[in-house]
C-alpha cells in the first residue's frame, strides 16, 4: 500500500486495526538478522511514522530550556510583549509535543501489538502442524515462554524503535546548540552526561541478577500456593495443612529478604541516579556563573542551560533501555526461530486412496483388523498395548504397520487421520461447551445424542452448568469425574464415526452397571465398522467377533472369547479374577 | 474492514465479552461476576478497616518512611532557591553574585537528599515487603482452613486466581505504587508550599493544570483498572488457548482440530487487541490533557512574573525559583498518573483476598468419639436446594468390617464418601462414627479417626518423602519404604533417582497416574486411622495391578474399617459386605453370597458377568 493511500485511510482508528492477519505470512528464519528484518518490514510504516512523531516529540521536549530562558531574560529586560510571545510558544511547543508523544505511542504499541500478534499466529500455525509430535518435542512450558516472554521482547523491540532515534536526535539538536553556545560548558555536558551513564552501568547487572533471584523466588511462592489450592482437596482428606503453611511461610520469608536486598542495590541506583546528574548541574551553575559575571553569557542562556543539563539524562535513560531491550530481543528471537523450525518426527507420503481393502496390519506383533471386523485385543502388559494403539494410529513407527498393503506412512496424514481414530488411553477433553467438543470432523451418520447415548453420557450433560449442547466443560473437564471424563470422549470418538477406530481401555473408569450398557450400544452403533478394543473387561469382551491374546507382545491365541475362556489359562487369569 | 476474527463461536464461554463502544464506561465487576460471585469479595468498608488495621500495627514503620520522605522532599526544595537566588542577583548585580557559596549549599543540599532518597527506598521497602509477606501467609492460613464445600462450589480456578494474579496485583501495589505514591504526594505538597511561601501569587500559576488534570483523569479511573484486567486476562486466555493444544497435541491431531486451534487461538487473539484498542482510546482521551497541564503552570509562571516584575514587586530570583519549582511538579504528578491504576487495582485485588476471610466458618461441635462403629441415620444431602442427591440412607458398619459401595454412575457413592469423610456434613440425619457427628469434630480431630483418599489424585511440589508423609511428618525412612511396600509402589520407587528425597510434582520427576494413586495410598498406610475411605481409589491402575494392589494392602490394613468405592466387581466380591447405591438410596446391602441369593440387582450383574466369564 502506497504511503498516499495509508493516510488517506480515515476509517481507521489504532495503528493495529488490521489484526489479527487473516494470513500472518511465512517468516524468514534463517538467520536472526534476516527474522527481525522480515518482521520489520512487515510493519515499515507504523515504525517510520512511529519514529518521525518521536523525534517530533524528544526535540520539542530538548528545545523547552531555551523558551523558558528566552522567557526570563525577556522579564529581565521588561520586554512584556517578547514575554507574552515566549510564553505561548511554551504552551504552543508543550501542545505539540503532547500531541506528537501520544502519536508516538499509539505507533510505538501499535508496532509491539502487530510483531506480538503475528508471532503469536505464526506459533498457533507452527502447533497445528506439529499435533501429536509437539508435546513429545518440546514441554508446554518452554512453548508457553516463547509465546509469552520471547514474543513480547521481540515486539518490545519494534516498541523502543521510535523512542530510540527520538532520544538520538535529540540528544545531537542539545549537543549542537549547546557547543555551538558555549563550547566549554557544551563539551562538559555532552561528554559528562555519557560518562554517568557509563558510570552507573556497573551496577545494572548486579541489580538485574539480584531482581531475576527475586523473580524466581516470587515464583516459586506463587506456584507453592498454586500447588497448595490445587491439592486442597487431597489435603482435606488425609491431613497435612500445617506442614504446608509453614512450606510456604520460609518460602514467602525467602522472597522477604531477597526483596529487601534488590531494594537496597535499587535505592542505591536511585541515589547515584540523583547525585550526579545534580553534580554536574552544579558545574554547569560555576562555569555558567562565572560567564555571567564577564559578561559572555546572558542570564536567561544560563537558565536554558541549566534546563539542557537536566533533559540530557532523559534520552541517556532512553538510551540504556534500549541496549538492554535490543538486546534480549535478539535473544528471544532466536528462541522463537528455534521454535519455528522444529520439524515433524513422522514423515508422511502422498498416497490418498487405497489400492487395496482396509485391512489394518501390524507387522510388529501380527494383530490384523479385516473391515467391518470388532476385535478385542488382551494384552498382559499394558504398555505393550498402549504402543500398538499408537502404531495402529500411526503416531510412532508408522512404516510397520500396513494399511491396504502399504505402510501407513505411503499416505498423507490427513488421509490416515480421517480413516483410522486411535483413540488412546486418557485423551484430552478440550475445554469448551459440549457443542465445542463435538464440532469436529465426522462422517454425519449419526447425531450428537446417539453418541452420548450409546456412551452413557447423557448424565454428563445434565451435570454441567448451561443447557444442552451450550453446557460447559471448563480446562481439560477437571470438575468431570474420571468416569464422566472417559464416556465423554468415548461419545466423541463414536460421533467421529471413522471407518477404523482403536480404542485403548476406553472404560476403565466406568462401573459396571454402565460398562454392560456401553459395551452393547457401542458396538452397535459401530456395526460394519472396524473396531479394536484394548482391554481385559470380559463384559466387553464378550461382544466382540474375534478376541486377541498377547503375552510379551506376541499373539499367542485367538477366539471368541468363550473359546479362548475355555482354552487359555492365561486368558482367565488376565480376564477373570483368579479364584 | 471484515472482522473475521472476533467470530465468538471460537471463544469458549468463559472469554470475556468484547470492550463496549468507543470510550463508554465497563460496567463495575463487569465479566468477573460470572465467576466471582461464589466466593465473597470484601466491601469498601471491610477493606478500609483493613487497610487502616494495617497502618495502625505498623505505625512506627510508616512514620519513619514518612519523616524520611519529607526529608528527600525538603532537601529537594533547596537548589532551586539558591539558584533562582544567584540568578536574580547575576541579573541585577552579577559582581555580588556568590557562586561558590551557591554551589556549596546546593551541593551539601544534593548530597543530604540522595541520603533521604536512599534512606525513604530502603525503609519503605522493608516495610512494604513485611506487610506484604504477612498478608500472603495469612490469606494461604485461611485457604488451608476453607471449608471443602466451598472450594468445591467455587472451583478452584477461582480460588487460584485469587491465589496468584490478586496476591501478585496486591504485591505490585505495596512494593511499587504505594510507596511512589506517597513520596509523590509529600513532593507535590512541599513543593506548593514553598511556592506559597516564596511568593503566594504563583500558588494560582500551580493550581491551574490541576482542574484539567482532574476532570482528564476522573472520566480515565473510572474506566481503567476493570479495562486493563479484562485485557490482562484476555492475553492470558491466549496463552492458555495454546497450553491447551500444546498438552493436548494427540487429540489435535486425531481430531483434525489444526484449523479449529487456530481459529480459536485467532480468536482469542483478536478479543485482547479489542481490549488493547479500548485502552488505547481511554489513554488517547487522557495523556495530551494532563501533560499539557504540566505545562500550563510554566507559561502562568512567567506571565504573571512578567507583570509584577515590572511593577517591581518581584525579583528575578522569586520567579526563576517559581518556575524550577513549577518544573519540579511534572515529575511526581507523573508518578502519581502512572501507579494510580496499579494502586486502583491492588485495592480491587485485596477486596478479593479479603474476601476469603469472610466464609463462614465450619461448624465445630467437639466430642470424642466412643467406639469405631460408623453409623448413618436417614442421611440426605443434595448440592442444589430441593434437588436431593442422597435420599435418606440409614446404615451401620461394625468396626473391621470391609464394605464395597457399588452402583451406577451418578447414584450418589462419592458424595456418600465424602460425609462419611466427615468432609461435608448431611442436610439432615447424621453420620457418626463412635456416637460422635464426623462432620463437626474438629478436622485434626476428625482426621485421626476417618481418612478419605478420591481417585483426583495430586502430586505435591516436593520430595517424594514430604509427599507420602503429610499426615505424618516424623516417619522413619523405614515406616516410608514400609508404606510404598504395601502398596506395591516398592519397585519403582527405590529405582528413582534420589530415592524419597527425589522432587516429585509439577517441575520435578515425572510420576505417572497409576504411580500417583499409590502415592495417595501409602499415605493413607502412614496416616493409619481405623477407618479408611477409598473412593475409586486404584481405578487408574490396570485391573491386575489393582488387584494385587488391593490384597497387600488389606493384608496391611486388617482390623481396620475399610470402605471402597469401587466400579469393578472383583473389589466387590472381596468385601465382607456389598452395598448397592442407586438413586440416593441403598438398595440392598449384604455379603456376595447373600445378594447372590436375594435374585437382586447386584446378582443380575454379576450373573451376566459370571456367566459371559
Amino acid at each position: 500500500m502506497s504511503v498516499m493511500n495509508r493516510l488517506g485511510n480515515r476509517t481507521r482508528r489504532t495503528p493495529f486495526d488490521h489484526v489479527p492477519f487473516e494470513n500472518p505470512g511465512v517468516p524468514d528464519i534463517s538467520s536472526v538478522p534476516s527474522f527481525l528484518f522480515w518482521l520489520g518490514r512487515k510493519q515499515w510504516w507504523i515504525i517510520l511514522s512511529g519514529t518521525f512523531f518521536g523525534i517530533i516529540s524528544f526535540c520539542a521536549l530538548a528545545i523547552m530550556p531555551r523558551f523558558l530562558g528566552n522567557a526570563i531574560q525577556s522579564i529581565t529586560e521588561k520586554d512584556s510583549a517578547s514575554v507574552q510571545r515566549w510564553a505561548l510558544t511554551i504552551i504552543a511547543l508543550g501542545t505539540v509535543q503532547s500531541f506528537s508523544g501520544l502519536f508516538r505511542h499509539r505507533r510505538a504499541l501499535g508496532g509491539w501489538i502487530v510483531t506480538a500478534t503475528r508471532l503469536q499466529q505464526i506459533i498457533a500455525r507452527k502447533a497445528a502442524q506439529l499435533g501429536a509430535d509437539l508435546p513429545r518435542l518440546v514441554s508446554t512450558g518452554e512453548v508457553v515462554a516463547v509465546n509469552s516472554n520471547d514474543v513480547e521482547r521481540v515486539a518490545r523491540g519494534y516498541d523502543m524503535i521510535p523512542r530510540l532515534i527520538g532520544a538520538i536526535v535529540s540528544f545531537i539538536v542539545v549537543a549542537t546548540m549547546l557547543i555551538s553556545a558555549s563550547p566549554t560548558i557544551g563539551l562538559m555536558v555532552t561528554i559528562g552526561v555519557p560518562v554517568m551513564a557509563v558510570g552507573i552501568a556497573p551496577i545494572i547487572k548486579p541489580l538485574q541478577a539480584r531482581e531475576t533471584e527475586q523473580r524466581r523466588r516470587l515464583s516459586i511462592v506463587s506456584s507453592l500456593a498454586a500447588d497448595t489450592v490445587a491439592g486442597l482437596r487431597v489435603l482435606r482428606g488425609i491431613g497435612g495443612e500445617d506442614a504446608f503453611v509453614a512450606r510456604f511461610e520460609k518460602a514467602s520469608q525467602d522472597v522477604r529478604a531477597a526483596a529487601v536486598r534488590t531494594a537496597r542495590m535499587r535505592s542505591f541506583l536511585e541515589g547515584l541516579q540523583v547525585i550526579l546528574p545534580g553534580a554536574l548541574i552544579l558545574g554547569v551553575i560555576t562555569l555558567g556563573g562565572s560567564m555571567v559575571q564577564k559578561g559572555s553569557m546572558q542570564v536567561g542562556e544560563l537558565l536554558s542551560f541549566y534546563g539542557y543539563s537536566a533533559f540530557l539524562v532523559l534520552p541517556l535513560k532512553v538510551m540504556t533501555e534500549s541496549a538492554q531491550r535490543l538486546t534480549s530481543a535478539v535473544v528471544s528471537a532466536r528462541r522463537v526461530i528455534h521454535l519455528l523450525t522444529i520439524e515433524p518426527i513422522n514423515l508422511w507420503g502422498s498416497e490418498k486412496t487405497l489400492s487395496a481393502d482396509a485391512t489394518l496390519l501390524d507387522q510388529q506383533t501380527g494383530v490384523e483388523i479385516q473391515p467391518g471386523e470388532s476385535i478385542g485385543v488382551v494384552s498382559d502388559d499394558s504398555i505393550i498395548a498402549d504402543d500398538l494403539c499408537d502404531r495402529l494410529g500411526g503416531y510412532v513407527n508408522a512404516n510397520r504397520v500396513l494399511f491396504g498393503g502399504k505402510p501407513l506412512s505411503s499416505y498423507t496424514r490427513e488421509f490416515i487421520r480421517q480413516s483410522i481414530y486411535a483413540h488412546e488411553k486418557d485423551p484430552a477433553i478440550l475445554s469448551g461447551t459440549i457443542g465445542s467438543i463435538f464440532a469436529v470432523p465426522h462422517s454425519g451418520r449419526l447425531t450428537i445424542q446417539d453418541a452420548l447415548d450409546a456412551a452413557s453420557g447423557q448424565d454428563i450433560i445434565d451435570s454441567l452448568e448451561g443447557e444442552g449442547l451450550g453446557a460447559e466443560v471448563v480446562e481439560r473437564g477437571r470438575t468431570l469425574s474420571g468416569g464422566q471424563r472417559q464416556r465423554l470422549a468415548l461419545a466423541r470418538t463414536l460421533f467421529v464415526d471413522a471407518q477404523i477406530a482403536i480404542l485403548d481401555d476406553p472404560t476403565s473408569a466406568v462401573d459396571a452397571h454402565t460398562e454392560v450398557r456401553i459395551a452393547k450400544r457401542a458396538l452397535e452403533i459401530r456395526q460394519g465398522l472396524s473396531t479394536l478394543i484394548l482391554t481385559t473387561s470380559p463384559l466387553i469382551l464378550d461382544r466382540v467377533t474375534r478376541v486377541i491374546l498377547l503375552v510379551n507382545g506376541e499373539v499367542v491365541d485367538q477366539g471368541t472369547h468363550l473359546e479362548l475362556l475355555e482354552r487359555s489359562a492365561k486368558y482367565r487369569e488376565l480376564v477373570i479374577r483368579g479364584s | 474492514m471484515k472482522r473475521k476474527f472476533t467470530n465468538q463461536a471460537y471463544l469458549p464461554p468463559s472469554a470475556f465479552p468484547p470492550p463496549p463502544r468507543g470510550t463508554a464506561r465497563v460496567p463495575k465487576n463487569f465479566g468477573f461476576d460470572r465467576s466471582s460471585s461464589r466466593l465473597p469479595i470484601a466491601g469498601n468498608k471491610t477493606v478500609n478497616k483493613e487497610m487502616w488495621n494495617l497502618l495502625k500495627s505498623h505505625r512506627k514503620g510508616f512514620f519513619i518512611v514518612a519523616l524520611l520522605e519529607l526529608g528527600t522532599a525538603g532537601c529537594a526544595l533547596i537548589s532551586p532557591k539558591v539558584f533562582g537566588n544567584l540568578l536574580g542577583k547575576l541579573s541585577t548585580d552579577p559582581k555580588s553574585a556568590q557562586i561558590s557559596l551557591t554551589v556549596a549549599i546546593a551541593g551539601v543540599a544534593l548530597l543530604c537528599q540522595t541520603f533521604f532518597a536512599y534512606w525513604t527506598r530502603v525503609q519503605a521497602s522493608t516495610l512494604g515487603e513485611f506487610v506484604l509477606s504477612s498478608l500472603r501467609e495469612r490469606f494461604l492460613e485461611r485457604v488451608v482452613e476453607l471449608p471443602p464445600n466451598i472450594v468445591e462450589r467455587a472451583g478452584s480456578g477461582e480460588l487460584l486466581s485469587r491465589t496468584t494474579t490478586d496476591v501478585d496485583h496486591v504485591t505490585w501495589a505495596v512494593r511499587d505504587a504505594i510507596p511512589i505514591i506517597t513520596i509523590c504526594l509529600v513532593s507535590i505538597s512541599t513543593i506548593v508550599v514553598a511556592i506559597g511561601l516564596s511568593a503566594p501569587i504563583f500558588m494560582t500559576a500551580v493550581l491551574v493544570g490541576l482542574p484539567f488534570i482532574f476532570a482528564a483523569s476522573r472520566r480515565y479511573f473510572r474506566r481503567s483498572p476493570q479495562a486493563y484486567r479484562v485485557e490482562s486476562s484476555s492475553y492470558a486466555l491466549m496463552n492458555s488457548v495454546l497450553v491447551e493444544s500444546t498438552e493436548s497435541g494427540r487429540t489435535v491431531e486425531a481430531l483434525r482440530l489444526g484449523e479449529n486451534r487456530i481459529e480459536r487461538s485467532d480468536a482469542a487473539l483478536g478479543r485482547w487487541i479489542e481490549w488493547e484498542r479500548y485502552t488505547l482510546r481511554l489513554r488517547s482521551q487522557w495523556f495530551p490533557f494532563v501533560e499539557i497541564s504540566y505545562i500550563l503552570p510554566l507559561s502562568v509562571v512567567i506571565l504573571i512574573g512578567s507583570h509584577y516584575f515590572a511593577l517591581g514587586t518581584m525579583t528575578i530570583a522569586q520567579i526563576t525559583t517559581a518556575l524550577l519549582y513549577s518544573q519540579m511538579m511534572i515529575d511526581p504528578l507523573e508518578g502519581i498518573m502512572w501507579w494510580f491504576d496499579e494502586l486502583q487495582s491492588g485495592r480491587a485485588s485485596l477486596s478479593r483476598i479479603l474476601g476469603i476471610h469472610e466464609v463462614d466458618e465450619r461448624e465445630i461441635r467437639d466430642s470424642d468419639p466412643d467406639g469405631f462403629d460408623v453409623r448413618g441415620k436417614d442421611v440426605r444431602y443434595g448440592y442444589k436446594p430441593g434437588i436431593d442427591v442422597l435420599k435418606g440412607l440409614s446404615f451401620l458398619i461394625e468396626p473391621g468390617t470391609r464394605v464395597a459401595i457399588v452402583g451406577p454412575s451418578g447414584a450418589g457413592k462419592s458424595t456418600l464418601g465424602k460425609l462419611l469423610a466427615g468432609i461435608q456434613t448431611p442436610r439432615s440425619g447424621e453420620v457418626t462414627v463412635g456416637g460422635s457427628q464426623i462432620g463437626y469434630l474438629p478436622v485434626e480431630k476428625a482426621r485421626t479417626h476417618v481418612a478419605l483418599v478420591t481417585q483426583e489424585h495430586h502430586i505435591f511440589v516436593g520430595t517424594l518423602r514430604q509427599n507420602i508423609t503429610l499426615a505424618h511428618p516424623d516417619a522413619s525412612d523405614q515406616e516410608v519404604w514400609d508404606a510404598l511396600t504395601a502398596v506395591d509402589a516398592f519397585d519403582w520407587a527405590k529405582d528413582l533417582p534420589h530415592g524419597l528425597e527425589t522432587i516429585v510434582g509439577t517441575g520435578g520427576e515425572r510420576v505417572l497416574a497409576a504411580q500417583a494413586q499409590q502415592i495417595a495410598l501409602a499415605r493413607l498406610v502412614l496416616a493409619d486411622p481405623h477407618t479408611l475411605i477409598l473412593d475409586e481409589a486404584t481405578s487408574l491402575l490396570d485391573q491386575r495391578a489393582a488387584r494385587h494392589l488391593e490384597s497387600s494392602l488389606s493384608a496391611v490394613l486388617k482390623g481396620r474399617t475399610v470402605i471402597a468405592i469401587a466400579h469393578r466387581l472383583q473389589t466387590a466380591h472381596d468385601a465382607e459386605i456389598i452395598a448397592v447405591v442407586e438413586d440416593g438410596k441403598v438398595t440392598e446391602w449384604g455379603s456376595h453370597d447373600q445378594l447372590m441369593l436375594a435374585q437382586g440387582p447386584y446378582s443380575l450383574l454379576w450373573q451376566s458377568w459370571r456367566d459371559e466369564s
